[in-house]
């Protein structure tokens, strides 16, 4: 009866606007079934459904009531009826008429932002300073001031780490645009590495929200309030939790394309994960989170193995208008120290050259291409020495940027060494490795003398067991052989 | 929150108005609240409880007291690398576990070690797990306290927080089932599915519960509020009256019960038990007590409350303690026998812990076994590469510390 659901809506609606949540139950009938794939032949509601047609349907009620109270005629109900199918009739011809959608909509549709986007561009909204002066009192800014300057003190002297570099990003960017917001557990305790450190005590409960335990489902609130004006940031205790969020996640890729691009939806994931040799966490917290969604579409992920690409990194995920995912060595979180450049967005889709191998050894082709990413980050530097003291040199890259992949790096180092080595925090059946391999097999294949090798966790649940541990997860010794052999030709 | 010296568990029509009751038959000083009604729950319910028993129930809770001290420090001294400890939930954990028996199948999530402890497994497969030595049951894949036992019938620990509670209503439809064919009218146990307070705000509660109700399943739903998760105190967890008050929603018997009484965490235990098996519907059973320990090795709680409250619950409401003063009070202890159980006690513990230090780890050629029931020639392959590898570099792969 639609003169009862406009009362108790109304009713509803009043207490949520002035009072709390509330659950509205309204109790109406199905008149077919699911949807026409579901006839409900087999169901013997045959009679059910008749009785319903004609006791319990709402427009009929509606019409019987206007017209018994003279409100309306039959007359005028008849014509309104003609009136509406008129319009439907329009509506179908005008969508069976109208031409299909350009084929490039698909590639337009992908991210909001474009790969190649220079956040330092983009302008803060104009009012941040007035609202920040409103709701954040002067003690609260000058406690929050003296951090974000403490921290910078330690980026200058080289020993800010990770976590802190993160939080100082979230902060400038929390200051910088009051729309952002922060999500995590135990956030008022700092969480695990201090990523939201006295957000919570800065901009609020509603700002920086302590979570309850369910990361799905407050990656999916976090999907509301990005696609409704916000700028969430959800911080993953371990990005093994991340695996409650698959569907979310899913669908935050999704969110702009199947919106036909109308939403908008920056929500920003970080977490530490990943596994690292002799990390000691048993299978459940070293599971390679990041393979697992590099097949979500619509979705930027980026890794981080040190303070400067974290910040750099964090700053733009925070302004790119999609879903963003970093992800950060938990075994690094807090050992990990360096500088920042301070200020400063890194772009999205680059990977990083840390070390370039010497003309000398490009030469005598004893130069071998290192693809990787996160703990092998630090592998791979560790192993630098004994590979030097072998004869032979590498141009290490960090993939900071899994997704958009930084071909045009990967392929200007291959047109020197033409030989790869892809250091692998994922399994052998999937995973980023393999999708690089593939790539690289399909594009710069004839920039490559030797198979693409990659060092990469084996098919089996990581054992917690050190001794064990120690076969599954590829290091740097593991490094080493593989890039000795490719060089002697050994395939 | 009220108590009451009633043993009744609510069916979700007839929920009790306002706060649900706790239920409690022993005070915090070891007298029983009304002697006459307190006793007769002892009575009905502990299988014989005599001098022996009580007894064997106090060193249980020593053991687990000792080994929760000693592995923390085995931890900070670098000799395990993880733990977590059960202090202030030894009640709980001794009360529900003599309720319940082998027939009857476990899930837990990581603060049960006492039921585990009182199931039967020794202090070494404690030990042997905790070091993922090559006497561990789960053959060193899991992190420590991952315990698990199919001979005591205790699923596997598993880290992700309430995945364990849907397994439950699976298993108990599983064992609701084997009864239909086997032509009983009762099954042979019941699911018993331990979790905590901020365990139940994952989504995975909810389903466990409807899927529980819907279908009918034989299981006790057994809620540890503890009052944190982790730094997370319950009033920001939820704004319900607890957990036990979900039970309406889902149609489901429910009962809420003074976690640190012994004796009536037993009784409601063996009455949730009785229920579910003969009316093959789920229960809810949440038990009130407080976390004294730190979450895990890996969180200093300090942070996040203060140590005056800590210690008040240590010594004002203390379950061993109570426990205690009850046998005192019957002449079965007295502190020379309770400091010569502890001091044995330790012992064990301090012995298993050296026994399993001293074990190597398990052997590398069991890294490919049980991904699959058969090895598939990949998996055959990769298994080669690294025995190779390893039988050329034998001096990088001996066994090793963590």
């Amino acid at each position: 009866n639609a003169k009862d659901v406009i009362k108790g809506g109304r009713a509803a609606v009043n207490y949520v606007r002035n009072t709390g949540p509330a659950i509205l139950q309204v109790h109406t009938y199905r008149f077919n079934g699911h949807s026409p794939a579901d006839p409900e032949h087999e169901r013997g509601r045959k009679d059910e459904k008749k009785w319903a047609r004609k006791e319990q349907d709402p427009i009929k009620i509606f019409e019987d009531d206007v017209v018994k109270r003279g409100v309306i005629t039959e007359e005028e109900l008849a014509e309104a009826k003609k009136a509406v199918q008129k319009q439907v009739k329009e509506a179908v011809a005008f969508a069976e008429e109208s031409p299909m959608p350009p084929v490039e909509l698909a590639k337009e549709l992908e991210f909001p932002d474009a790969p190649d986007t220079d956040y330092n561009q983009r302008e803060g909204p104009a009012w941040a300073d007035d609202f920040n002066k409103k709701t954040i009192s002067p003690d609260k800014m000058e406690t929050i001031q003296a951090h974000i300057k403490a921290l910078r003190a330690k980026s200058d002297a080289g020993d800010l780490s990770i976590g802190d570099a993160i939080n100082l990003a979230i902060h400038e960017e929390m200051l910088r645009d009051p729309t952002t917001t922060m999500h995590a557990e135990d956030l008022q305790a700092g969480s695990s590495y201090d990523i939201p450190k006295l957000t919570q005590q800065t901009y609020g409960q509603i700002r920086a929200a302590d979570e309850i335990i369910d990361e799905g489902h407050f990656i999916g609130k976090a999907l509301g309030e990005g696609m409704n004006g916000y700028r969430p940031i959800v911080e993953l205790m371990n990005t093994n939790f991340g695996i409650y969020g698959m569907a979310e996640i899913s669908s935050a890729g999704n969110t702009f394309a199947t919106t036909g691009g109308k939403f908008d939806m920056p929500m920003t994931i970080i977490g530490a994960g990943g596994t690292a040799p002799n990390q000691s966490l048993g299978a459940e917290h070293s599971q390679p989170f990041h393979a697992y969604v590099m097949g979500i579409p619509g979705l930027k992920i980026g890794t981080a193995a040190s303070p400067a690409a974290a910040y750099g990194i964090t700053k733009s995920m925070i302004r790119d208008d999609g879903p963003t995912f970093l992800f950060a060595p938990v075994k690094m979180m807090k050992e990990a120290r360096g500088s920042v450049d301070l200020g400063r967005c890194l772009p999205l889709n680059r990977a990083e050259l840390l070390h370039k191998a010497s003309d000398e050894a490009v030469k005598n082709g004893k130069a071998v291409t290192v693809l990787t990413y996160l703990h092998g980050v630090k592998e791979a530097q560790n192993s630098l020495q004994a590979i030097n003291d072998e004869g032979l040199d590498i141009d290490l890259i960090e993939l900071r940027s899994l997704k958009p992949l930084d071909l045009p790096t990967i392929a200007s180092s291959l047109s020197r060494t033409h030989k790869v080595v892809i250091l692998d925090e994922s399994t052998y059946s999937g995973g980023v490795g393999a999708t690089i391999s593939a790539i690289i097999s399909e594009s710069l294949f004839d920039s490559l003398d030797a198979p693409v090798k990659r060092l990469c966790m084996d098919d089996a649940p990581v054992p917690y067991a050190s001794s064990m541990e120690k076969a599954v997860v590829k290091r740097g010794e593991d490094l080493e052989v593989a890039v000795a052999e490719i060089v002697m030709k050994r395939y | 929150m009220p108590l009451t010296t009633t043993l009744k568990v609510y069916d979700h029509d007839e929920t009790p108005p306002g706060t649900w009751p706790v239920f409690r038959v022993m005070d915090e000083d070891g007298s029983l609240r009304e002697p006459k009604v307190g006793q007769s729950y002892i009575d009905t319910h502990a299988p014989t409880l005599d001098k022996a028993h009580a007894i064997k129930m106090f060193r249980t809770m020593a053991r687990l007291s000792q080994m929760d001290h000693i592995f923390l420090n085995a931890q900070r001294q670098g000799r395990i690398s993880f733990y977590m400890s059960s202090q202030g939930e030894e009640a709980v954990h001794i009360g529900s576990s003599t309720a319940l028996d082998l027939k009857d199948t476990i899930f837990a999530q990581y603060r049960e070690t006492g039921v585990l402890m009182w199931r039967g497994f020794t202090m070494d497969q404690f030990a042997d797990q905790c070091f993922s030595n090559k006497g561990d049951l789960g053959k060193g894949r899991q992190m420590p306290v991952h315990y698990g036992s199919r001979a005591l019938n205790w699923h596997t620990i598993s880290s992700p927080l309430t995945t364990q509670l849907p397994q439950a209503a699976g298993a108990a439809m599983a064992m609701k089932l084997k009864a239909k064919r086997e032509g009983k009218d009762r099954s042979d146990g019941v699911a018993v599915c331990y979790f905590g307070d901020g365990a139940a705000s994952e989504g995975d509660f909810h389903a466990a519960m409807n899927f529980a109700a819907t279908l009918e399943t034989p299981v006790i739903f057994f809620c540890r509020n503890n009052g944190f998760a982790i730094s997370t105190p319950v009033k920001d967890q939820y704004r319900g009256d607890g957990i036990v008050s979900r039970a309406k929603g889902y149609g489901m018997y429910g009962i809420r019960v003074d976690g640190n009484d012994l004796f009536a965490v037993h009784a409601a235990t063996a009455k949730a038990k009785e229920i579910a098996l003969s009316e093959n519907r789920p229960v809810l059973l949440e038990t009130m007590s407080y976390r004294v320990g730190h979450h895990s090795t890996s969180d200093d709680s300090t942070r996040y409350r203060s140590t005056d409250e800590i210690k008040k619950w240590t010594e004002e409401d203390n379950p061993i303690d109570r426990f205690q003063r009850y046998c005192e009070g019957r002449g079965w202890l007295d502190d020379e026998m309770v400091a010569q159980i502890m001091d044995e006690e330790r012992m064990k513990v301090l012995q298993a812990l050296e026994k399993a230090e001293k074990k190597g780890p398990p052997d590398l050629s069991t890294l490919f076994d049980d991904i699959y029931k058969e090895k598939t020639p990949e998996l055959v392959r990769q298994e080669e590469a690294l025995l190779e590898h390893v039988a050329k570099y034998p001096e990088k792969y001996q066994g090793g510390g963590h």
